[in-house]
């Protein structure tokens, strides 16, 4: 069975639960909880632990995404998520700025983490204040002209973006792994 | 694109930072409601940046503000002034610039100006946290050349002295990175502004090792006011926070039991091995999303 694994991050009400289930092809592993915390007062149950789903496309090629915690304080998940991910996609909120810290922060530790190709999927775009996504992509600390992962505008609720960003993410899969397989090659002949 | 919103959710710290890190020429206005109980008139405060860097600050956008300054010092006598005040609606140069140029004032003059006008008032601004902000990056500097002085500083410099000033961190308290956090270090040599000794020692300390609590330790702060210190020098781009080795599963677990329930995914997760996708996983799957739109 090839499995790729796929990491879905972000902060609180980034829509981290609603993208896995719009891709699932079984019920999702819901391990919300209701928070007990300011969390609660943001939104009424938030990730504790994760969320699981599968997308089978053959019979032994599987997609597992998993959804990390919203809360910052289990960061040893989010460690156990990333070691053992292909490749991830931080949501973002547009409309709360007040949540791009903590989405540096998460950005931050994830590529320490691990290097592995990833993209910033921007929600919540229709909501008053949403910020756009050059502003984000800046407020998460990517500077003008610098190196940057892709940046698009994801919809949780709609099945289609949600496709979107993961068929983005595996073009970046794709381009990675035949410069590695080049790489490999071109070892192989010296 | 103007950005909006509050300060409680955006810090000025952060503004500053995005100013910087973007070079971003605008005009930053804050809005205060004096009573809000009351409903009574918003005060705005008005600072203006070109390419993230401060060059102005005012309570008002009239332009009248620097000249107003200078005559509360009565640098200049009533007719310099009035004529000045007639002057300044079609300078090219910085009000500043302009006055040094014809020896009405020196250098010495132009730094307290700017100190008060600048400097003192962007910090001020850094005790509110209810306040409105509106940054229009479409905003041009070109008609505020009375309110000039012709001297700037970065935004990061300037929000260092802010959060050096701020008493109360309340607001911030959410944004203060966790005591078991390391630090790393952005750049090897110190900045060009000078760094109080409490940051140059943080700054000194931070190898990516230790975390935030080692180094309260090693400098002699608490590990608040550490955090304090590690948040200014992050949002200044000195330092970066780097999370250390991670605890150890079973000791997570002690702390937070609500996640009992999951040990088993998360067990078996941690377990498995991590092997290589192939091409040909990526372009069936690629293959097989798309079929599903």
């Amino acid at each position: 069975m090839e499995i790729m694994r796929l990491v879905i991050t972000g902060c609180v009400g980034a829509g981290k639960s609603t993208f896995v289930r719009s891709i699932s092809e079984i019920e999702v592993v819901d391990t919300d909880r209701k928070a007990t915390d300011e969390v609660g007062q943001m939104k009424q149950n938030t990730t504790v632990s994760m969320d699981f789903g599968t997308l089978s496309f053959g019979p032994d090629m599987s997609l597992h995404i998993y959804g990390t915690p919203g809360q910052s304080r289990f960061d040893f998940m989010w460690d156990i998520l990333i070691n053992k991910a292909h490749a991830y996609i931080l949501l973002v909120a547009a409309h709360r700025p007040s949540e791009f810290h903590h989405a540096r922060r998460i950005l931050n530790f994830m590529n320490q983490r691990a290097k592995i190709p990833m993209l910033i999927g921007v929600t919540h775009n229709d909501c008053a204040g949403a910020w756009s996504l050059e502003n984000i992509t800046l407020a998460l600390g990517y500077l003008p002209g610098a190196p940057q992962p892709p940046v698009m505008m994801v919809n949780a609720n709609e099945k289609e973006s949600s496709i979107d960003a993961i068929i983005t993410l595996l073009q970046l899969c794709l381009g990675d792994t035949e410069a590695s397989e080049n790489i490999d090659e071109r070892l192989a002949t010296v | 694109m103007a950005l909006t919103g509050y300060l409680a959710d955006y810090s000025l710290a952060e503004i500053l930072q995005f100013i910087q890190q973007g070079s971003k020429t605008g005009l930053l206005s804050i809005s205060i409601e004096s009573n809000p109980a009351a409903k009574t008139a918003e005060v705005y405060e008005y600072t203006w940046f070109q390419n993230g860097r401060v060059v102005a600050h005012a309570k008002d956008l009239s332009t009248l503000g620097l000249i107003s300054m200078i005559e509360k010092r009565n640098w200049v006598g009533a007719e310099t002034s009035a004529n000045l005040r007639v002057q300044s609606k079609t300078l090219t140069a910085p009000l500043g610039l302009h006055l040094k140029s014809i020896n009405l004032i020196d250098v010495e003059q132009l730094r307290i100006l700017f100190h008060a006008q600048v400097l003192q008032a962007v910090c001020s601004l850094f005790k509110l946290q209810n306040a409105k902000f509106h940054f229009d990056d479409r905003a041009s500097v070109a008609h505020i050349k009375p309110e000039m002085t012709g001297m700037s500083v970065t935004a990061v410099e300037v929000s260092l002295l802010g959060m050096r000033s701020l008493k109360d961190w309340t607001y911030l308290e959410c944004k203060l990175p966790a005591p078991e956090f390391g630090l790393q270090r952005l750049q090897e040599s110190l900045p060009e502004y000078k760094l109080d000794s409490q940051e140059a020692q943080m700054f000194a300390a931070a190898n990516g090792k230790l975390s935030i609590s080692e180094i309260a330790t090693k400098i002699g702060v608490s590990v608040r006011k550490a955090q304090e210190i590690a948040f200014r020098l992050t949002t200044v781009n000195l330092l970066k926070e780097i999370a250390l080795d991670s605890p150890v599963l079973e000791q997570s677990l002690k702390k937070a039991p609500a996640l009992a329930n999951s040990i088993s995914a998360i067990s078996a997760i941690a377990s498995s091995t991590k092997p290589k996708v192939s091409n040909s996983f990526l372009n069936n799957l690629v293959g097989f999303l798309k079929k599903q739109k």
